[in-house]
């Protein structure tokens, strides 16, 4: 199996460069072609498994808690400002 | 403090006899620190409180004892990198359920301990810090991806340490140190503060020095927590209400497809505890899992695919550096995780290893009519040297080929030390029903009773 490395590298907003793209092709194939055993296992009628707990939905009480104040929310990020945190711009408008 | 390794049980016991005082302990392991993990380059600590800083945590408890977090539990105000670049200077704003409850219990964090990148591996090699060494052979790896948890407990640093399971990375560096590593039933310990990696088998346990100590630990952490939605409310036990009870007539399975492919020298020593195992009155019954060898498969479809959602936090916008900053193996496992997921090959890979899920958990079912336990080897090798296992992403995912069946279910797994290749430890591990753990405890604690291997102390040599 062969894989679409600038496709995947894409989706996974994966910044790869020329020599990490080259390095890793073949490794990933290599990985892909040892779990392709998988496709000769018989799973006729076999529900998949998502989760192992057996819960269904867990509720809790509809109570306002406190959480993380503005302060502990924005300390990490790497760029903030008026308790507000700076990304880099997502729509861009055309003139 | 004479010796140069106590247990929880001996410290909790010298402080009743009042032999020492806190201070007395605290300095016995900063001085531990400074000897060995210093001296010898162990590099099993990526962070260490500063003495003002554990000093006054330590004062806040009547009976404080020093602990260990493997970097990816968060602890407030303390460092947690994940042993990532990527988190290289993240400071959390809160901590882990599980540290919380530790500290409430008196065990006071000391260091963040050293790990493979976000818990990628099973040699302690993926670490952005650096791979750390085993205190019985330096230049061989204590195994990961819970490294530091293990060299730092074997080298009698701290007298125990947090760590998780994912694919063996408790039992795996555990069975390796000559140390206990616990893995509890999934959903039996919060994950809450605990940097996920595969949100569906991630297990939050221990690496101990006993198996007393490893059921005193799992009294505090078990139990419900509403900031996890996947902890049971089924009620916890006092796990060491049981332990001295033998294990006469319990039924003890041995499944062959975990016999397979085993170098021969640990083949001597698990057969060895097999009938050790008989000695003390246990029923060895022979049984099969006929999925075994598919597991590995599904393991690795499941856990890049889930890796690749989790991950998909780190923007380097909110906390951490950008995504470039990942690793290797990150990465690697980042792109076969999306690759699995997506549009057109989701069916064919993830569906597909979830069905094999539901088929390796079928196996454990049936089994569990017939026996109270299986007891299986641990590594299908020795301790690779450093450097062995890392250029091969599929040798290093082998190491796990008898680890990550019961991540895969969801049960309980505890790795106790069954002897030595030379200087190298092996490890046998027990596996029981979703949340047997006392029985786990039962049969590893008459085991290690009897042989008596945790004794043997690292020698800090090359070999």
């Amino acid at each position: 199996m062969q894989i679409d490395i600038e496709k995947i590298a894409k989706l996974a907003a994966l910044p790869l460069s020329e020599e990490e793209k080259s390095t890793l092709k073949p490794q990933l194939d290599q990985i892909l072609d040892f779990v392709e055993a998988l496709k000769s296992v018989d799973t006729t009628n076999i529900a998949p498994t998502v989760q192992v707990t057996g819960h269904t939905n867990v509720w809790r009480t509809d109570k306002a808690i406190a959480g993380l104040t503005t302060k502990e929310s924005t300390m990490n990020a790497r760029k903030s400002a008026n308790g507000l945190i700076i990304t880099e711009q997502v729509l861009s408008y055309e003139e | 403090m004479k010796n140069n390794y106590y247990t929880l049980q001996e410290i909790i016991e010298g402080y009743t006899q009042k032999s020492f005082t806190p201070a007395d302990v605290f300095d016995h392991y900063y001085n531990r620190h400074q000897q060995i993990e210093v001296k010898h380059g162990l590099n099993s600590v990526i962070t260490q409180s500063s003495r003002e800083t554990t000093e006054k945590a330590a004062a806040k408890q009547p009976q404080p004892i020093p602990i260990g977090h493997k970097d990816i539990y968060s602890t407030q105000n303390i460092r947690t990198t994940a042993a990532s670049n990527i988190l290289a200077d993240y400071i959390p704003p809160y901590s882990a359920t599980s540290v919380k409850r530790l500290e409430s219990a008196g065990l006071v964090g000391v260091v963040k301990l050293n790990c493979d990148a976000f818990a990628h591996g099973a040699t302690g090699e993926n670490s952005d810090f650096g791979p750390t060494k085993n205190p019985y052979a330096l230049n061989h790896t204590p195994g990961g991806s819970s490294s530091g948890s293990a060299a730092a407990v074997a080298a009698g640093i701290i007298p125990a340490a947090t760590a998780t399971d994912t694919g063996g990375s408790i039992r795996f560096p555990a069975s390796l140190t000559n140390t206990v590593g616990l893995k509890p039933t999934y959903g039996r310990a919060s994950r809450y503060g605990v940097i996920a990696m595969t949100s569906s088998t991630d297990s939050i346990g221990h690496i101990t020095r006993t198996v007393w100590d490893s059921a005193y630990l799992l009294n505090i952490t078990a139990g419900q927590d509403p900031l996890d939605a996947t902890t049971s409310n089924r009620p916890t036990e006092n796990y060491l209400a049981q332990i001295e009870q033998g294990i006469k007539n319990l039924r003890i399975g041995i499944p062959k497809e975990y016999t397979e492919n085993i170098d021969p020298k640990i083949m001597s020593v698990y057969e060895k505890a097999l009938t050790d195992l008989e000695k003390l009155g246990a029923e060895l019954v022979p049984v099969s899992l006929p999925h075994t060898k598919d597991a590995i498969s599904a393991y690795y479809i499941i856990t890049p695919s889930e890796i690749s959602s989790n991950l998909g936090r780190f923007d380097g916008i909110r906390y951490g550096m950008d995504r470039s900053a990942f690793g290797a193996e990150a990465k690697r496992r980042i792109m076969i995780g999306t690759f699995c997921l997506s549009a057109g090959y989701y069916d064919a890979y993830y569906l597909k290893a979830q069905q094999v899920r539901t088929l390796v958990i079928q196996d454990f079912q049936k089994v569990f009519e017939q026996v109270d336990l299986l007891v299986t080897p641990v590594s299908p090798t020795l301790t690779p040297k450093l450097g062995e296992a890392i250029n091969d992403p599929i040798k290093n995912y082998m190491l796990d080929v008898l680890m990550v069946t019961a991540n895969l279910a969801g049960i309980p797994g505890l790795s106790v030390p069954a002897g030595f290749v030379g200087s190298l430890p092996v490890g046998i591990q027990f596996l029981g029903n979703h949340f047997d753990e006392h029985l786990l405890f039962q049969a590893g604690y008459a085991y290690e009773q009897h042989t008596q291997y945790y004794q043997r102390e690292p020698e800090f040599k090359e070999i």
